[in-house]
């Protein structure tokens, strides 16, 4: 530490109670001296209380013996504790977006996430779309297909843009040709063609605006139907790739549960779901090219075939 | 553009990795911005501005602030701090030095606003009560909002302002002299007895003199400095006293009188 600013790693270890006594007093010598770290732990202790809620400390913190740059040398445990940290994050959040139903933001983009994280590799063809392409634009399909269909594409968008393939640009411009029908939806329609032009050239620009673009979308198509459209292409993926844990996963469960309860689907279908996510779950002897069949049957008739 | 980077199969893994990371945080980094944003009253394209911002530096330089991280803390408390210092940069960047005053961050997210419409924004205050109501942010006149920032220190406005010469060739002057040179005395005053506290305030210990800026210059509560040090909260209380006293006494070997010294030290507390 010889920079009189002090790194964020100790400032958040100083916040969580994880540096050792040497190190804190240090932490605190170099913060009085900095002003910039003085406003930045100011600063972070306020925005920790207002988002964590924390319950005040009412004794002693025992401070770590060793300090942190020691007890965490591995870098690639450090990582792989990281990854999983982020997994086990994305399921609660997942959990806690279906069951809250407030407006989604970037469900695609964890679901994404999640298939990610499991090793799913999209298989080749994935973006091709069930429904038939002329009926994207047309006027005559109902809200709560086109939500399906954007919630579906807007994986696959995730997915290309995250493996860097020459697809992400005609899917963003599929995305923003099946808006075009949406009144009030050209906003979003530019951030997807911004999409189309920045796919192929800067990964960075294009990630800020499909971050922008899912949550925009997902509140005006219908969140429901976007996400469970969303669910519904993730399975399809997964089941490609034979993912048992993507359909073992609470986010599965409750995807379909909430389907029915926002009745997306009808008693049959969810029985029907729930049966192919069972087999899935356990693995053994299910008939994944079935599954992927079926869940591709439903997908193409929320979607508006 | 610079030309694309090629990546070998272990930097393409790590890459991923902390892709992957970032989008599972985007709950947590949404909640911190805006947080970051209520707590500075941020307008709604201020703080669209910002969380457009934050994800492009987090993004950046392939993920740099995501792997940096080593587990020393958790993830949300090390977005948060990282969010803080983004947010300073965003600042500077947008607006010079800015910052609320401590003052208008006890008093609330109107006081933020009034403070930033009259003295960064440099609104006059007429303008500044009308932009509030017009937007819902208050009901209060005109006259409530003028007693509002008397509670507020005085600022330098930070942009130039467009003086209508028709209005201001004619309209009298809103401050007689005599106030404007009583006005000037106060602010030397209030400089003065800055720069004395500033100096009781290094010769504290270095725990104490952060406890010190933190409740009184910063308006930190007892339980967020108890957090932010890592110290018990209750005997807190007890120590913020004392420093209080060390601080006196230093300020009157100084020659702050004790009168001066209650008024300053009062002024804080209260």
């Amino acid at each position: 530490m010889t920079d009189p600013t002090v790194d964020a790693r100790f400032l958040a270890a100083l916040l969580d109670g994880r540096l050792s006594q040497d190190d804190r007093d240090e932490v605190l010598r170099r913060v009085a001296a900095s002003p910039e770290s003085f406003e930045a732990l100011v600063e972070a202790v306020a925005i920790v209380r207002d988002v964590e809620g924390y319950t005040p400390r009412t004794s002693p913190v025992t401070p770590a013996t060793t300090s942190p740059r020691r007890r965490w040398r591995s870098k690639s445990a450090v990582r792989w504790l990281s990854v999983a940290g982020a997994v086990a994050a994305a399921a609660v959040l997942l959990l806690i977006v279906q069951r809250s139903r407030r407006p989604s933001e970037g469900s695609a983009q964890r679901l994404a996430a999640l298939l990610v994280s499991q090793g799913a590799v999209a298989p080749a063809g994935f973006d091709a779309t069930p429904w038939a392409a002329r009926r994207g634009s047309g006027g005559t399909l109902s809200t709560r297909a086109r939500a399906v269909r954007l919630g579906a594409r807007a994986v696959d968008l995730e997915l290309a843009v995250h493996a860097q393939s020459t697809t992400a640009a005609s899917i963003a411009s599929a995305m923003a040709h099946e808006l075009d029908a949406v009144p009030a939806a050209s906003p979003v329609t530019t951030l997807y063609r911004n999409i189309t032009r920045l796919a192929a050239s800067d990964a960075r620009a294009t990630r800020v605006q499909l971050t922008s673009a899912e949550g925009s979308t997902a509140r005006l198509v219908g969140t429901d139907a976007f996400e469970f459209g969303g669910w519904l292409q993730s399975a399809r993926i997964a089941a490609a790739g034979r993912d048992r844990n993507f359909f073992a996963s609470d986010v599965s469960g409750d995807a379909i549960r909430g389907a029915r309860d926002r009745q997306l689907i009808d008693s049959t279908t969810h029985a029907a779901l729930t049966q192919l996510r069972a087999s899935a779950a356990v693995g053994d002897g299910a008939d994944w090219g079935a599954l992927a069949a079926r869940l591709t049957d439903i997908l193409r008739a929320l979607a508006g075939g | 553009m610079p030309p694309p980077r090629l990546y070998g199969p272990q930097e393409m893994a790590e890459r991923r990795e902390l892709e992957a990371l970032f989008l599972a945080n985007l709950g947590t980094i949404g909640r911190i911005v805006t947080s970051v944003s209520r707590r500075h009253a941020l307008s709604a394209e201020d703080a669209a501005d910002f969380s457009s911002w934050v994800n492009l530096k987090l993004v950046e330089q392939d993920y740099a602030p995501l792997a940096k991280f080593r587990g020393e803390s958790s993830l949300s408390t090390y977005l948060a701090v990282v969010i803080a210092m983004l947010f300073r940069d965003w600042r500077v960047q947008h607006w010079g030095r800015w910052r609320p005053s401590a003052a208008a961050l006890r008093h609330g997210r109107l006081a933020v606003r009034l403070e930033t419409l009259v003295y960064r924004d440099g609104f006059p205050l007429g303008q500044a009560g009308d932009l509030l109501r017009t937007t819902g942010e208050t009901t209060l006149s005109d006259r409530e909002l003028a007693t509002l920032l008397t509670h507020l220190p005085m600022r330098s406005r930070r942009r130039p302002i467009e003086v209508a010469t028709a209005a201001s060739a004619d309209a009298p002057s809103p401050i007689e002299a005599d106030e404007l040179v009583s006005s000037e005395e106060s602010v030397r005053q209030r400089m003065a007895a800055k720069a004395a506290i500033t100096t009781a305030l290094r010769h504290l210990p270095v725990e104490e003199s952060l406890m010190v800026r933190m409740r009184f210059l910063e308006g930190l509560s007892v339980a967020d400095i108890a957090r932010a040090l890592q110290l018990e909260q209750k005997p807190l209380y007890r120590r913020l006293e004392r420093a209080l006293s060390r601080m006196r006494s230093q300020l009157e070997t100084v020659g702050v009188s004790r009168e001066q010294v209650r008024e300053l030290l009062d002024e804080w507390v209260a």
